[in-house]
């Protein structure tokens, strides 16, 4: 201690109840978000398992199933292990316990609205952003009542350097506020209806900009923050290495936001897009792999606790999955390999290795150290916590296994061509067919992971029952250290030296991408020799006694925040910027005619009702440049093919195929037949029935809504469309109709939903016709 | 002879090398990392986690 410091006693009361109300909250709706997932995969299955009803559908209930796991397990888990750890690390009570209420009650409030909304079809269709504008401001507003309260407890906090959970809990709150901004800017139509900003690869882009980093900073860094809190505090070690927890966080801050378009590669995405998804995905690897080693020889010297302590076993297996999790993600970035498993239940197996292993290990790891703490009593059963360990495990195994089987499987078959060129798998429903015994290994593995979870709480619960809520009251010796003189003020932090170089790293990174090899070399030598520099100045001390550059920096949460802030916002801006601010050139033919026609009345009512149904979740739009894709479904999708589309239905899913040339391949007699009974027109379909659709009346009347909005963001309707608008739906419909009787379907009701349907999905494919022609098609019944 | 290098070097290679000499950066500072701290602050602040230890639990 040097000579500046003073030191004060100061007793604190932390705020553990509003701790209580997470890990509750948490172990209550992940199971229920977990029996949904359950339910989803026993309906690919048994399709009838859904009994023909609308909100007990698989398209519908995948997204509340993701949600619900997403944001109701790991989002109150993590919020659990935020406010227990930050008020510890800082010591000090969070700075309002009203504003604490505010959160735990309002995303309570959050959840409850999406399973209120979601299985009923409101949804925007984008994916783990399916809440619609309501609830979005609700979460906007529950956001800004959570970070008001944390940077307003890093005010007043007692401990002068913020430890490294807190750095990644500030990331988690910066980054996801941006993320769930940008994404979810939208112009509503009605209170359940609204069209997002962007359309097409612009929407996609930004989406898949969203959705990945929800992954990074919901899913990942405040589990990170937990695992370097409540990992040495479980095995009685400090963290291992301080320094490389340095690296790993700015590395992967930084590193993650750039990999979003992994999720799009060998699309009509821009090529250099896609490269720079796929690049940076590889870089992740060694960050997280940093954190995982980071975390696992924490364990150094303890290694033997682990045979015995629950808490540890969920821990170790939790980090373990971590970097099994970041080593298939960045293979899966890699442009050939995602040829192979995009699309497939490959993805499926690689989000569940992380989501069950890494968030629901550590959430349980999390749980055991924490209830019998919260309730001062010892876990009322050791041996079901163990045998929770090897349930779950077995459980991801089998769901992994299954799936990586399933998914390489489906990816050969969809690929496998015969000596003639033919395609070796033309019928679709045989590939998934030899898939159902992957299916049911899945459904086993995912329902051991609940048996596992239901023994959990039943053991919670008890420990809970066996002692009482405790209030803990502390004495924390608070270190007043003078300024020093000469020490930098904010400003000169910010524009120190290691800032500065890491700036001109980012400039000379850019020189790198820059399609021009002179240019690129030069960025390239320039990257090598800054990187380095910055590297060793990042650990050298300054001449401030005896303090690190970074100590400096995690002494001032603004200046940290700031830093953070820059580091995510360069690779958005450098993603996003370029698709975003290009002008939308409407292609028009060599006769002058636009190229690709918005949605008539019809068509968008139909195309509401696709987003509605979740069709997404399933079937792709997106044909990509594969000789295997072309002889399947027809020429690759073009960029412009989709460029009126709000949102984008670009799919992540190929449980059926894909559907972007759809319109071009079957009659409205076909779709009529299919969409009432799948099997009755593919024997062995797994898809499920929506016999709803033939009944229910459109929403005919705000089809001009609709069209306006959506010509305030750009969509070219012309006026007379606009007037037109209902008349132009009901002759649309009547044309359908009559199609249909002429196919020998008569009776459709040219008011119901499925006429609409139809009229959408006889639209796709083409896009890219002149007007003339796409009429044509539409009078002569395909 | 810089001339004849940037013709015959494809564009490709570049992001391959690119990712080499993040990952030879990254295992360099791993390797520097895993040395023992000579700052006494890492050694405090890695060690603040096990420092609630102390604390008092009131049964309301």
């Amino acid at each position: 201690m040097d000579a500046a410091t003073l030191t004060e006693t100061r007793k604190i009361t932390y705020d553990d109840a509003v701790v209580r109300g997470f890990v509750w909250a948490s172990v209550g709706w992940g199971l229920i978000g977990m029996l949904v997932g359950l339910l989803c995969a026993l309906q690919l299955s048994f399709p009838a398992l859904n009994f023909d009803i609308p909100w007990l559908t698989f398209s519908r209930l995948r997204p509340l199933h993701t949600n619900a796991v997403i944001f109701a397990l790991v989002g109150n888990m993590m919020f659990a292990g935020i406010y227990y750890s930050s008020q510890r690390l800082l010591k000090t009570r969070m700075a309002s316990d009203l504003l604490s209420r505010v959160h735990l009650w309002g995303w309570q409030a959050i959840v409850l609205g999406a399973a209120l909304t979601l299985p009923f079809g409101i949804t925007q269709s984008k994916e783990y952003a399916e809440l619609e504008w309501p609830l979005d401001v609700l979460v906007v507003l529950v956001w800004v009542a959570f970070a008001a309260n944390y940077f307003w407890t890093l005010a007043i906090r007692n401990e002068k350097n913020l430890y490294v959970s807190i750095w990644f809990y500030i990331s988690t709150i910066i980054t996801i506020a941006v993320l769930y901004l940008v994404n979810n800017l939208a112009v509503p139509v009605t209170m359940t209806k609204s069209y997002g900003v962007f359309s097409g690869a612009q929407d996609a882009l930004t989406q898949w900009w969203y959705g990945h980093n929800a992954v990074a900073f919901f899913l990942t860094t405040p589990i990170l923050g937990i695992m370097y809190y409540f990992l040495p505090k479980a095995a009685d070690r400090p963290v291992f290495s301080y320094r490389l927890s340095i690296v790993h966080f700015w590395a992967l801050v930084f590193i993650y936001i750039w990999a979003g378009p992994h999720h799009l590669l060998n699309t009509a995405l821009p090529d250099w897009a896609q490269s720079l998804g796929m690049l940076f995905s590889l870089m992740l690897w060694a960050p997280s792999w940093g954190g995982m080693l980071n975390g696992l020889l924490t364990l150094r010297g303890a290694w033997h606790k682990v045979r015995t302590d629950p808490v540890l076993k969920f821990f170790v297996a939790g980090v373990t999955f971590y970097g099994m999790a970041t080593f298939e993600g960045p293979l899966l970035s890699i442009k050939s390999v995602s040829a192979l498993a995009h699309y497939t239940d490959w993805i499926i197996g690689h989000v569940h290795g992380g989501a069950l292993g890494w968030n629901g290990f550590m959430a349980a790891g999390m749980f055991y150290w924490l209830v019998p703490k919260l309730f001062g009593v010892k876990l009322r059963s050791t041996l079901l916590a163990d045998l929770h360990f090897w349930i779950g495990m077995t459980g991801i195994l089998l769901y992994v296994a299954s799936m990586w089987v399933s998914g390489i499987s489906q990816g050969l078959m969809w690929r496998a061509e015969t000596a003639d060129g033919g395609l070796v798998y033309n019928d679709w429903s045989a590939i998934l067919t030899s898939q159902q015994m992957m299916y049911a290994t899945r459904s086993v593995g995912g329902g051991l992971f609940i048996i596992g979870w239901i023994l959990m709480a039943w053991n919670l619960v008890a420990t809970a029952r066996a002692g009482r809520a405790v209030t803990v009251e502390t004495e924390v010796t608070v270190l007043r250290t003078a300024p020093l003189p000469g020490e930098p003020t904010v400003p000169q932090l910010v524009f120190s030296k290691p800032v500065i170089f890491s700036a001109l790293g980012l400039v000379a990174a850019t020189a790198f991408a820059m399609p021009n090899i002179g240019l690129a070399v030069v960025g390239l030598v320039t990257l090598f020799v800054i990187v380095a520099f910055s590297a060793g100045m990042l650990f050298r001390s300054t001449r401030v006694g005896k303090h690190t550059w970074h100590g400096l920096i995690e002494a001032r949460p603004l200046a940290f925040s700031v830093l953070t802030l820059v580091a995510v916002l360069i690779g958005g801006l450098f993603e996003m910027l370029p698709g975003l601010i290009t002008d939308k050139q409407v292609p028009l033919a060599s006769n002058g005619q636009m190229c690709v026609q918005p949605y008539t009345a019809l068509e968008l009512t139909g195309r509401d009702i696709y987003v509605r149904e979740g069709c997404y979740v399933c079937h792709s739009q997106m044909i990509r440049p594969f000789r295997s894709e072309q002889i399947r479904y027809g020429a690759p999708s073009r960029i412009e093919e989709s460029m009126w589309d709000h949102p984008f239905q670009w799919g992540s899913k190929r449980t059926g195929p894909d559907l972007a040339r759809i319109g071009t391949k079957y009659n409205e007699a076909w779709h009529w037949d299919h969409m009432g009974d799948p099997r009755m027109v593919v024997l062995n379909s797994i898809m499920p029935a929506f016999p709803w659709l033939y009944d229910r009346k459109a929403e005919a009347g705000i089809a001009v809504e609709k069209m306006n909005v959506l010509r305030k963001l750009g969509t070219p309707y012309a006026e007379e469309q606009l007037i037109n608008a209902q008349a132009d739906y009901e002759a649309q419909a009547a044309t359908v109709v009559a199609n249909l009787a002429s196919q020998g379907k008569t009776g459709a009701d040219p008011e119901s939903e499925i006429v609409a349907l139809i009229a959408y999905l006889m639209r796709l494919g083409r896009n890219l016709e002149p007007a003339s022609q796409q009429a044509a098609a539409i009078e002569g019944g395909k | 002879m810089l001339r004849q290098l940037l013709a015959n070097t494809s564009l490709f290679s570049l992001p391959v090398l690119a990712t080499c000499i993040f990952v030879a950066i990254f295992l360099a500072v791993l390797l520097r990392v895993s040395q023992r701290a000579r700052a006494p602050e890492y050694r405090r602040m890695s060690s603040l986690p096990l420092q609630d230890d102390s604390e008092r639990r009131d049964q309301p």
